[in-house]
């Protein structure tokens, strides 16, 4: 359960525009500023997600990343620079984070979601947002905000296709139930373009903000699969079991 | 009678091609045309689809006109249906 933080008065300002949404207002932000929210990898699709929600004016971010910004990162790794390169990610994300909101709580964990932590990170927060490359992180995470009650943004791309889901406890499968075993071909790294990486993490952003505020119609039971190829978006309504 | 097949995610490499229209004739299902379109365009689709027993792997999800469907239960298909097969993708 969130507990609602209430607002300054430069908060007030500086979340005019979106507290303007009808069903969103003063009371949906003040749900936004007393949540926290875990984000698993912050390269092309969590960077901009966890961009989106500071902006939005999220109270606490939990970011896990291991490793240093490399050049291949660049093409779409939106918080992470070229002064960074050779440089802890996560902590680049976080520095670029707080000038964007200076009253927003990062903790950065320079690590991957793994089994050691996974219970911690999902404990330590109200919501899930799922962009890591690997399955086995996915699959810890999902079987951790399972077992916790916690809902999950599930973001995914390739090439020029995406997609995306919300997975509610006690509504919805997690991926572990959708996908039960891990794709033996599926690599580390794989074709994609920056831009898609960063429209699936500004509508997974907009799933988060959704759960949280408790407004609009999150993407439960239903994949959104986009390509932006051919610019076809289209729903798909998942099976129950 | 004609179904179109779309192909998500690494299949449509493996494919070769993002979508096809075909013409199964009449009384087939979904999963009969899964293993034609296997058999149709051979390796490496086949090995993403299928696994040893002629199964849709579960890496794979398969959807009729937007509803997911389930490898146990034969679902007819009707003119103009389409067909969409999805492989398991991830971020970074």
């Amino acid at each position: 359960m969130i507990e609602p933080k209430s607002l300054t008065d430069e908060e007030r300002a500086v979340y005019e525009w979106q507290m303007w949404v009808p069903e969103f207002g003063e009371e949906g932000q003040e749900k936004l500023k007393g949540a926290s929210v875990l984000i698993s990898r912050i390269g092309g699709l969590g960077g901009v997600v966890a961009y989106e929600l500071a902006a939005a004016g999220v109270g606490r971010l939990v970011l896990a990343h291991a490793g240093d910004v490399k050049p291949s990162d660049l093409n779409r790794q939106l918080l992470m620079t070229h002064d960074g390169l050779g440089k802890s990610r996560v902590e680049s994300a976080a520095r670029r984070l707080r000038e964007l909101n200076p009253r927003l709580e990062v903790e950065a964990v320079a690590e991957n979601i793994n089994e050691g932590n996974a219970a911690a990170l999902v404990g330590s927060v109200d919501l899930v947002v799922d962009c890591a490359p690997l399955f086995e992180e996915r699959f810890q995470m999902n079987r951790e905000a399972k077992s916790q009650g916690k809902p999950l943004v599930e973001c995914a791309m390739y090439e020029m296709e995406a997609q995306l889901t919300t997975f509610l406890p006690g509504e919805t499968r997690y991926l572990h139930e959708l996908y039960p075993e891990k794709p033996e071909w599926w690599k580390r790294e794989f074709p994609v373009f920056g831009a898609v990486s960063g429209a699936v993490g500004c509508m997974g952003a907009m799933e988060a903000i959704k759960v949280i505020s408790g407004i609009g119609e999150p993407l439960t039971g239903e994949l959104l699969v986009f390509d932006l190829g051919e610019m076809r978006f289209h729903k798909m309504k998942l099976g129950p079991s | 009678m004609k179904v179109k097949i779309r192909y998500c995610g690494q299949l449509k490499q493996a494919a070769g091609c993002a979508a096809e229209e075909v013409d199964p004739g009449g009384g087939l299902s979904a999963q009969e045309l899964i293993a034609g379109a296997a058999a149709r365009h051979g390796e490496p689709l086949t090995g993403y689809l299928l696994d040893e027993s002629g199964r849709l792997r579960p890496t794979v999800l398969a959807f009729v006109n937007e509803e997911q469907i389930d490898w146990e239960t034969p679902r007819p298909l009707g003119d103009g249906d389409e067909l969409v097969f999805m492989s398991a993708i991830a971020g970074g």
